[in-house]
């Protein structure tokens, strides 16, 4: 719908322009504050005034992007997002079916319940020997190490969505004669759709959290495998290009992740 | 004909702490197109009494005999519309929970939209109808399954005083045209007068009939004209020292 704007006041022309202005600004000094780091250590890395031997600089890193890519990089870009994107959904999807699972159960949920304040609150890192033991090098142990960082989190919140449902509405429907399955498709899922979203904001974050740890850990290939090596090595080029790409791609993800909470959200207006 | 006969209903709770006699020995009938009140002390058991009713809570004494086709109709405080639904989805929901959303019933949950001034917001979301419209769609919502008997649980004790008084007279008329009987449980005595034809007033725990009071002399009086009515006054004093 184009909003005609002769039918609106000049107060409210003037209000909608200095809105406008006001957001272009704002964007303005983002990409400004950007500029200004990356010129600024660009002019000190040229002046000697820092090392880059230590600190790497802008037009360092963008020779080293070159290099790599001219490499195998886009293979270990693709090794880290296949490893993020595979464990996000695992951990996304599992989880919530777990915490289905656990609405369902109440028997279930209370024998289950210490288990997962245990598992909550273990560092998943400590795990991380065990991990290698038990799936060994490659990618499944990254991808174990992501899912258990997920899973428990998406279980507790899911399931305080779940059982935080209005008590009358679960009565409405049990008087109309519904079973539980039905209660759960018409009432516990929608009722929980907002809560599933921000579970996807969370895991989103969380799912480089897990996969560069687990790369740290163990791994032959891979952004964090670059950035631990170009660590040990001391090619401070490589540790800074690495974690830029990183750090687009999980931005990325988010955006993405944004996009889906907009469609869902619209779908579920129509 | 006695749509509905309560024999000797008794209900007691277990829990950790011991158990709890919630009622004891309540009887009571109701005939085919009444509308009747239950009032009595908070946490006299009137709320279980509907529970009873709708089948959702099993007495342990007693037997509830319902001379109905369809399952009790039940209406809450708040309207429990659920936000993610257009007005028009969620009064199909029952319809889709009993799984009967032919064309002749999708036909006739739309004419009561129609008939009670909510098919323009049809497409509305709760969030965007005022408190009075949303307790009205609530109700269409309950009508959709053409229940014979209609709980309503404190069902306008969320609104303010304004809109109380508009829509009980709106579900009055509406309940008169559908000729379906109704139980309404409320703290409210003059809600009580103004609507019922019949008063039933419950002893606190464990909650049993103390005496149940006609109204017929206001029967043809809306539901405003009641609370003007000076009768009304004389049936709340006598309500009221029962309740001491």
């Amino acid at each position: 719908m184009k909003k005609n704007f002769s039918n609106f006041s000049k107060g409210y022309l003037k209000y909608i322009r200095k809105q406008k202005l006001n957001k272009g600004l704002v964007i303005a000094i983002q990409i400004g504050i950007l500029m200004f780091i990356i010129a600024l250590w660009e002019i000190l890395a040229r002046l000697n005034i820092i090392d880059t031997f230590i600190m790497s600089s802008p037009s360092r890193i963008l020779k080293e992007l070159k290099r790599l890519f001219e490499n195998d990089f886009l293979y270990h870009i693709n090794v880290t997002l296949v490893e993020a994107l595979v464990s996000f959904a695992i951990a996304t999807i599992g989880g919530t079916l777990i915490a289905i699972i656990l609405w369902w159960s109440k028997f279930l949920r209370k024998i289950l319940d210490p288990y997962i304040v245990v598992l909550n609150s273990l560092p998943k890192i400590a795990l991380g020997p065990i991990i290698i033991i038990w799936f060994g090098i490659g990618t499944t142990p990254i991808i174990v190490m992501a899912v258990l960082i997920m899973i428990i989190i998406t279980v507790i919140s899911m399931l305080n969505a779940f059982t935080s449902c209005d008590e009358n509405k679960i009565l409405l429907l049990q008087s109309m004669g519904a079973n539980k399955f039905q209660i759960l498709i018409k009432l516990i899922l929608p009722n929980a759709l907002l809560e599933f979203i921000s579970v996807l904001k969370i895991n989103v974050g969380l799912t480089w959290v897990g996969t560069i740890m687990g790369e740290y850990l163990v791994s032959r290939a891979g952004l964090g495998h670059l950035i631990v090596y170009g660590g040990q090595v001391f090619n401070l080029d490589l540790v800074m290009t690495s974690t830029v790409v990183l750090c687009i791609l999980a931005s990325l993800m988010y955006f993405a992740v944004l996009i889906i909470e907009k469609i869902i959200i619209k779908h579920r207006e129509n | 004909m006695n749509i509905l006969e309560l024999k000797n209903i008794g209900l007691t709770y277990y829990s950790k702490n011991g158990e709890t006699q919630a009622l004891k020995n309540v009887n009571m009938k109701i005939e085919s197109g009444e509308f009747v009140s239950i009032v009595g002390p908070s946490g006299c058991g009137k709320t279980t009494i509907l529970s009873i009713i709708s089948g959702l809570l099993k007495p342990t004494e007693g037997e509830v005999i319902l001379n109905t086709k369809y399952n009790p109709g039940y209406m809450f405080q708040k309207d429990q519309l659920f936000e993610w639904r257009t007005i028009l989805k969620n009064v199909y929901l029952g319809l889709e929970i009993t799984k009967t959303k032919t064309h002749t019933e999708i036909e006739r949950v739309q004419n009561l939209l129609k008939k009670y001034g909510l098919w323009e917001f049809k497409d509305k979301y709760p969030r965007q109808l005022s408190g009075g419209m949303r307790q009205r769609a609530a109700l269409i919502r309950t009508l959709a399954l053409s229940p014979e008997l209609l709980l309503l649980d404190e069902a306008f004790s969320a609104l303010d005083f304004q809109n109380r008084l508009k829509v009980c007279d709106d579900v009055k008329n509406i309940l008169t045209e559908e000729k379906a009987t109704a139980i309404l449980v409320t703290h409210d005595i003059n809600e009580a007068i103004s609507l019922s034809d019949k008063i039933i007033i419950l002893t606190s725990k464990p909650g049993t009939v103390k005496d149940i009071i006609d109204l017929s002399d206001l029967k043809n009086l809306s539901p405003l004209k009641r609370r003007e009515n000076p009768k009304s006054s004389i049936y709340f004093d006598k309500i009221w020292r029962e309740l001491q």
